[in-house]
């Protein structure tokens, strides 16, 4: 597959249907993985644990 | 034969009578300004990608509505934009670099082919089962995409420009007005469209030039940044009240219009220069009146704006 810069500096009358798809599935992974960034899981700030929270109150310190 | 272009000036005269959102808006903002760009046509050289660019944005998606009204199926519609997104900025044998002369800190530089490509793919494929449905023409059964308007509205006067799109949302009639921009599409942002000259202008026109009250304007802006491009749409609602109190308040400016033609002179606002991202003339208002001419022609070019031009 052509890369995209290369596609983009050609004269668009040389490009092929197939080059055109290419360019717009291109652009759709880059969607794709822009939105995966985005809407990336953020992961749960860690608690303390109930067993964390014994220790401490059993050497006083909570 | 060509056939002569019409001024929106009465001959031989700066009495403006053809008026667009963009030349009121002008002179809403600062009488100066107005004068600098619609009667001496100066531009910024900056400010032509934004209008490029924005032309460039509404034909391919404009292209697309056309294409699916035709019946053609999503994917080969977008291909066929494409296509001719990338065939309308091939010019004279190379790929259209308008921000090429821009500082590389400059955000306009942000308005590339390659992102431009980028935005409408995301665009189309965002809103492909877009709620907000074109409505059809009521006459010519044509979907409502593009429209241009020009109606007279009292003493010789003109209200003239293009509509993006009339739509259908949740059964209720809207104006569709799409942005591209490469500020950060915040409440802040989409405030500055409520009240607004333009947003009211297309309900006005949406009434008169097409016999479609609608309930507003929905701004469609488009966010172009660096890796991305992302969409927010906002609705701007417009009340029959409100609408007459814009062409009462209409009157008034372009009297105020004429006199300053009359007048032969458009007094400077100096609290608007820092205002709407900073007026491109500050640079020249702020000189000594006899050295301005000078800055003028260099820093800017000469491209007359003119409301009658179709786009």
């Amino acid at each position: 597959m052509s890369e995209l810069s290369e596609l983009f500096d050609r004269d668009p009358l040389n490009l092929s249907e197939m080059d055109i798809t290419a360019i717009v599935a291109r652009m759709r992974e880059a969607q794709a993985q822009y939105e995966l960034g985005v809407k990336a899981p953020v992961a749960a700030r860690p608690k303390k644990s109930t067993k964390t929270l014994d220790l401490l109150k059993d050497l006083g310190l909570e | 034969m060509d056939t002569p272009t019409l001024s929106p000036f009465h001959s031989g005269t700066r009495h403006q009578w053809a008026w667009d959102s963009t030349s009121l808006g002008w002179l809403k903002e600062c009488p100066r300004k107005y004068y600098y760009h619609m009667i001496e046509g100066y531009r910024g050289r900056g400010e032509s990608i934004h209008l490029e660019y924005g032309i460039l944005y509404h034909e391919a998606l404009e292209w697309y509505d056309q294409l699916i009204f035709e019946g053609l199926p999503h994917d080969r519609a977008v291909n066929q934009v494409v296509r001719k997104v990338l065939t309308g900025t091939w010019r004279d044998g190379k790929p259209w670099r308008a921000s090429i002369n821009l500082q590389t800190d400059d955000k306009a530089s942000l308005k590339s082919r390659e992102n431009l490509v980028r935005t409408v793919v995301w665009y189309l494929d965002k809103f492909k089962n877009d709620p907000a449905k074109t409505k059809m023409h009521p006459v010519t059964g044509h979907p409502m995409v593009e429209l241009h308007f020009q109606f007279e509205i009292a003493q010789g006067y003109s209200l003239c420009g293009y509509l993006d799109r009339v739509v259908e949302f949740q059964e209720q009639p809207f104006v569709m007005d799409r942005k591209t921009t490469t500020t950060t599409l915040s409440s802040y942002y989409f405030d500055q469209y409520d009240p607004d000259n333009q947003m009211s202008c297309y309900t006005v026109a949406s009434q008169v030039a097409f016999h479609t009250t609608v309930k507003g304007v929905i701004v469609d802006a488009a966010q172009i940044a660096v890796g991305f491009s992302r969409f927010v749409r906002s609705f701007i609602f417009k009340t029959a009240d409100q609408i007459d109190e814009w062409m009462r308040d209409l009157m008034i400016w372009l009297e105020m219009a004429a006199r300053f033609a009359d007048k032969n002179y458009w007094p400077q606002n100096d609290k608007s220069c820092h205002k709407y991202g900073g007026c491109p003339f500050r640079g020249i208002c702020s000189k000594s009146p006899s050295v301005r001419d000078r800055f003028l022609e260099s820093d800017f070019e000469r491209r007359p704006w003119n409301p009658l031009i179709p786009r």
